[in-house]
């Protein structure tokens, strides 16, 4: 009778904790998106300073040397909001935050060209996750899209 | 006070109420003629007796003693107090011993709970990114993961000798 006296609070106070926990869980509605268009390239090894990371995360797979920064941007994407972003004059990227569940975000992921759409993909992002997306050829090297997110 | 006394004065009520062996009786008579202390505390003995006897002379069929039991704890607690009961609570060892077990084990629990002292990213389940699906007009399109982090990356082989931009 005393056990069960003291033990039904403390149960009570994991189970609201668990709850408060969870219901926390649910509440990420934006989604800040980070985009960066890289070249990578095989012929220099300049490294453009915020890519630094990147040579130990490619170089042992596509053998690549150098990495320069072309064009970064930053958006705040709710739930079905979209955001575009230019790649060159006849090409975009078009973003799209689908929905946030189990700690991850769905975010579609198209690149048009003369408004066709030549690849999509759709991402499952975790917090501070990111995705790369390359291989088209571009002014002797290669095009890198880097996709970083992060939940608020 | 000799140790002769000291044994007199133990058997004096009983001498009062004259309900001694007779060769104790004259021993103990036979001591007080000649011992004045144990004299006095006889005659103190006495006297007292002779009060008590006096305050309940009454008859005693006026008292009626009916139901006398149930009125006292009737008028009487006879329960702890509170302050009692918690004296009593906290001086049990016993009661200690299994809210410290149960305490340290809502702690654990609270400790370890899934995703407590964490930010969401470590309450994910999945540890790195993934993709879910792919295209491409061109057909061709590798999906792998990077040396060091083990992010997702998709590589587009294009299908014609086309430069991007």
């Amino acid at each position: 009778m005393k056990r069960a006296f003291i033990l039904t609070p403390l149960i009570i106070l994991y189970i609201g904790l668990v709850f408060i926990k969870s219901a926390g869980a649910g509440q990420t509605s934006i989604l800040h998106v980070n985009i960066e268009i890289i070249k990578a390239h095989r012929d220099s090894a300049v490294v453009d300073p915020q890519l630094k990371g990147l040579i130990k995360e490619l170089g042992p797979i596509l053998n690549f040397s150098g990495f320069s920064l072309i064009k970064k941007s930053k958006t705040a994407l709710k739930v079905n909001d979209k955001t575009r972003l230019i790649l060159s004059h006849d090409r975009h990227v078009e973003l799209k935050f689908l929905e946030f569940d189990d700690y991850k975000a769905r975010l579609s992921l198209r690149i048009l060209e003369k408004k066709k759409e030549t690849f999509k993909t759709v991402l499952l992002l975790i917090d501070n996750g990111s995705a790369l997306i390359g291989g088209p050829p571009h002014e002797g090297g290669t095009l890198l899209l880097r996709i970083k997110a992060k939940f608020e | 006070m000799n140790k002769e006394c000291i044994y007199i004065s133990g058997n004096l009520s009983a001498y009062s109420d004259n309900e001694l062996p007779e060769e104790k009786y004259r021993e103990i008579k036979k001591h007080l003629e000649t011992c004045t202390e144990c004299k006095v505390i006889l005659n103190e003995l006495e006297k007292t007796g002779a009060t008590i006897k006096t305050a309940f002379s009454c008859d005693d069929a006026d008292i009626d003693f009916s139901g006398i039991w149930e009125k006292i704890e009737s008028n009487t607690d006879f329960r702890p107090s509170l302050w009692q009961r918690i004296i009593r609570f906290r001086c049990k060892p016993v009661v200690w011993m299994p809210a410290v077990f149960a305490g340290a084990a809502a702690c654990l629990l609270i400790c370890f709970m899934p995703n407590f002292h964490a930010g969401p990213d470590s309450r994910t389940p999945m540890q790195a990114s993934r993709v879910e699906s792919v295209y491409s007009s061109t057909g061709q399109v590798m999906v792998m993961q990077t040396a060091k982090s083990g992010n997702p990356l998709i590589w587009i082989l294009p299908g014609a000798d086309k430069e991007a931009g």
